[in-house]
């Protein structure tokens, strides 16, 4: 090993080990922010476009959402046997399951 | 060459190539398994739907379809238990590659009256529904992904055929399709061996997971005969609609942001979907057709909904005949229509007050009146101190901003603690205040007075049907700023709201149920003979038999016949007991025992409590038994009856530890809302209650049910303890139905398990029943039964 290489090779070292440092510290940051993590989210937003998003998000009902995603669900599985039977009853499609 | 000879050859190309296509086509049609065309079948259906959400624990939609490869009808015959919001109110549905057509003359007001969306139908807008609601015209959007994620066996034409007796992976990339305008599956992964696939999996363009299918075929030569398909769907992203522009205003600038959808997830756990498969005789043809449908949450396993197939056979009918005979089966006749105005009247009464006597612009009167019937003015508490907690944007360290809200929390527990003795001192001034006495309103005045609210929120919310199907468009949701020029008129009508809660009034003649006349009790006889018969006849389908004896237990109802009453409820248990829906047994039976109860009728309602109670503890599982009596929270299941059920079940042998809590904290749960209902002095207020009460109270004292409830409760909390490090695991109180939506969303908190769910009753009961206030438990730790002795 010439001594260009040997400079190539320590430099390259020394900047992989400073990459991993830095990426422990961001992590290490991160994780030791404590703050709840929807919280923590409307922090990071840099933009106040991200800023709104995040806090629009933060407070929306998702329990009310939920219960008529469960509505959803039911009132579309009405067409799930017809779907069905309709893939039994032509020609050439492949048996699966219906989206629901 | 002679011209003849040059004839023979192209015919012999012709012949050839002739042979090669077919042979091509026999070798698709025998990838296994692929539909094969069969004309116009008409079937019956069973489903069976579990629903998580607390709206109700379990319902049954029977109905008729009609299904061929280039269209397919769906017509719903009823719903059970019925009404109380329940039905299905998607009706009449067919489908064809030129539109989606719906009508619903039963739910004209939720779902479009014989309407057509012509197809394609485009791409579902983002979800913005909330609270139950849910508009069935929407199932056009499923409709249209579910055919755009078809795969036919000419996308698998490319798979070399693998060598017999072994198996190869296959991926195609799949191409658009003609006559699908957006196609979902970018990529397939098929697992195939012989000529069957075994596996397949489906990816979109950006190599997202859309459905991994397995396949069981039947034992055996020839054919292959699939037995089980089982489809393994993911969680789906979800898009909620956006907030529109939002215009922000700073001391020197303004500008707008247009706020997009919100990214949420449907299907939350994944799905997985099994379709069991049989051989069908169908018309001189044995097809092997689907038989049932079950679907499970993923993660958990939990049931979620189950069809069953059934009375397949092959009918003759074009399309608008399919259409008729759809209408025919799933619409309302004129017997039926003439029920539903008998009903109206003689069951579910709405009292007409008549028209307004007064003027009511008379201010000087209205003000009067309020005057006369003195209402203990409800106190505010007072202000809070000017908090001392440091305020302001956080800073944009993270580190930084902990450490201001590592302050703040510590400032804000001495200023809350402040608060609560502040607020202590305020209930005690007010614990002493002198109240207006609660007095009669004279007959007229509640007359008048209920004339006035009326009246005044017609003025304060004037909307037509018309206005509720446009509001109801727009997401279910009724926005309106009372105008200040009404401010007047909307104080008033509180005020006279609180005049009829705060005093008491006597029911007035028109809110009696009115008798039927001798005319319409002609029309209920003719009505008892024409259902009669409907009740047995099989093309009607059980659904059909159903909708006909719930029709006549409403009529002898009217006729305040309660023996044939009793009989029927009888025949309709035993049909539910024969078809094997257990829990609707549960369901339906608990609806009829307590019209029996409201109607005064204790001994036949206890007679059939007994034998329903026996049935129902024998024949469903802890789940089916655990979902049905946690709805008395809620107030859909009658405490009482609940008590009943799991008193029974609980003797059963073989439950584990933690089915054994679970079924003896619904019990406590149930024990406890019963002897807080008996000590409350409202109850008598509410008939429903008081008719309940009454009804208890024939069969144990005030003092039995306060020392059953505190025994069961004591009992509940020793299962809790007993169960060890399951306590924590499985059992931990933590209830999500409590906690605010922005609380749930900043801690990002799990979604509650229902045992959760329930542990969290039972430990603010026991928080209640120990006079220990303290905070709901908490997202992360939960809190923990504390045993009342």
């Amino acid at each position: 090993m010439n001594p260009k290489q040997a400079v190539v090779l320590r430099t390259s070292l020394c900047t992989a080990l400073l990459c991993v440092l830095l990426c422990l510290g961001v992590g290490a940051d991160e994780s030791a922010n404590g703050l709840p993590p929807a919280l923590a989210h409307t922090y990071e937003a840099r933009t106040p476009a991200e800023q709104m998003t995040t806090t629009r998000h933060l407070f929306a009902d998702f329990h009310m959402v939920d219960i008529s995603l469960e509505v959803r669900e039911v009132d579309d599985f009405l067409l799930t046997p017809a779907l069905l039977v309709q893939e039994a009853v032509s020609d050439g499609v492949i048996l699966t399951y219906p989206e629901e | 060459m002679g011209k003849t000879h040059i004839c023979r050859l192209r015919l012999w190309f012709v012949v050839v190539l002739s042979a090669l296509s077919i042979a091509g086509g026999i070798g698709l049609c025998r990838i296994q398994p692929s539909g094969t065309k069969a004309g116009l079948i008409q079937f019956d259906v069973v489903s069976d739907l579990y629903l998580t959400s607390g709206l109700h624990a379990n319902i049954v939609v029977f109905s008729r379809y009609w299904v061929c490869q280039e269209y397919y009808a769906i017509s719903v015959v009823w719903t059970e238990p019925h009404g109380r919001g329940r039905d299905m109110r998607s009706q009449i549905v067919f489908s064809d590659e030129t539109g989606f057509r719906m009508d619903s003359e039963r739910h004209s007001d939720w779902v479009p009256l014989n309407t057509t969306y012509p197809k394609p139908v485009g791409e579902r807008p983002p979800f913005r529904w909330g609270g139950g609601f849910y508009g069935g015209e929407d199932a056009r959007f499923a409709e249209a992904q579910a055919l755009a994620r078809r795969v036919y066996a000419s996308d698998l034409e490319s798979i070399e055929k693998p060598k017999p007796g072994t198996g190869g992976v296959f991926e195609v990339n799949l191409p658009a399709r003609p006559g699908v305008a957006a196609r979902k599956p970018a990529r397939v992964k098929v697992h195939a061996r012989d000529d069957r696939v075994e596996s397949m999996e489906l990816f979109d363009a950006q190599q997202r997971p859309l459905i991994a299918t397995r396949y069981q075929y039947e034992p055996g030569e020839g054919l292959p005969r699939l037995a089980t398909l089982t489809a393994e769907l993911p969680v789906r992203p979800e898009k909620l609609p956006g907030g529109g522009n939002v215009t922000i205003t700073s001391r020197d600038r303004q500008w707008t942001h247009a706020v997009p959808d919100i990214d949420y997830v449907s299907h939350k756990g994944g799905r997985t979907c099994t379709v069991t498969y049989r051989d069908v005789s169908v018309g001189d043809r044995v097809l092997r057709l689907p038989v049932q449908v079950q679907v499970r949450r993923n993660d958990n396993k939990q049931l979620l909904r189950v069809a069953r197939l059934m009375n397949f056979h092959r009918v003759n009918l074009d399309k608008e005949g399919v259409w008729k005979a759809a209408k025919e089966f799933g619409g309302l006749d004129s017997e039926y229509a003439a029920w539903v105005r008998l009903a109206d009247t003689y069951l579910d009464h709405t009292p007409d007050l008549g028209p307004l006597r007064v003027d009511p612009n008379d201010l000087a009167f209205v003000r009067g009146l309020i005057a006369k019937y003195p209402v203990w003015e409800r106190q505010s508490p007072p202000p809070p101190d000017r908090p001392q907690t440091e305020r302001g944007a956080p800073d944009l360290d993270p580190q930084v901003a902990m450490q201001q809200m590592e302050r703040r929390r510590e400032a804000q527990k001495q200023e809350q603690a402040q608060r609560q003795e502040q607020i202590k001192r305020w209930r005690e001034e007010v614990a002493r205040m002198p109240r207006p006495e609660r007095r009669e309103i004279e007959p007229n005045d509640a007359r008048v007075i209920r004339q006035l609210v009326a009246h005044y929120n017609r003025v304060l919310l004037p909307l037509t049907p018309e206005e509720r199907r446009e509001l109801r468009t727009k997401g279910g949701e009724i926005h309106r700023v009372i105008p200040e020029s009404q401010r007047q008129i909307q104080e008033f009508r509180d005020k006279l709201r609180e005049i009829l809660q705060y005093h008491r009034h006597a029911p007035l003649p028109e809110d009696r149920t009115p008798e039927p006349d001798y005319y319409d009790r002609g029309l209920i006889r003719q009505l008892r003979e024409h259902f009669e018969p409907l009740t047995q006849q099989q093309d009607r389908g059980l659904g059909g038999q159903l909708k006909a004896i719930h029709t006549l237990t409403r009529l002898d109802s009217m006729l305040k016949d309660y023996d044939a009453f009793e009989r029927r409820v009888t025949r309709y248990l035993e049909m539910l007991r024969d078809a094997g829906l257990n829990e609707m047994y549960m369901v339906g039976g608990c609806l009829h025992i307590e019209s029996l109860v409201r109607a005064g009728q204790y001994e036949k309602a206890n007679r059939l409590l007994a034998s329903w109670a026996d049935r129902s503890a024998t024949a469903n599982d802890p789940d089916g038994i655990y979902l049905f009596c946690g709805a008395t929270e809620g107030g859909k299941t009658c405490p009482w009856a609940a008590v009943q059920v799991l008193d029974r079940f609980l003797r059963k042998p073989g439950l584990s530890p933690v089915q054994r809590y679970e079924g003896l904290a619904l019990r406590a749960i149930a024990l406890d809302k019963i002897d807080r209902w008996l000590a409350d002095s409202s109850t008598e207020e509410n008939e429903s209650l008081a008719a309940q009460t009454r009804w208890i109270l024939k069969t144990a004292t005030r003092a039995e049910i306060a020392q059953r409830a505190e025994s069961a409760i004591r009992q509940a909390v020793l299962a809790w303890e007993a169960l060890g490090e399951a306590r924590w695991t499985e059992a931990k109180p933590y209830s999500v139905t409590s906690m605010p939506a922005q609380v749930r969303n900043m801690m990002e908190a799990p979604d509650a398990t229902r045992l959760q769910e329930t542990s969290a009753q039972l430990d603010q009961i026991v928080r209640r029943r120990t006079a220990q206030p303290g905070p709901a438990p908490r997202s992360r730790e939960g809190g923990r039964p504390r045993t009342t002795r």
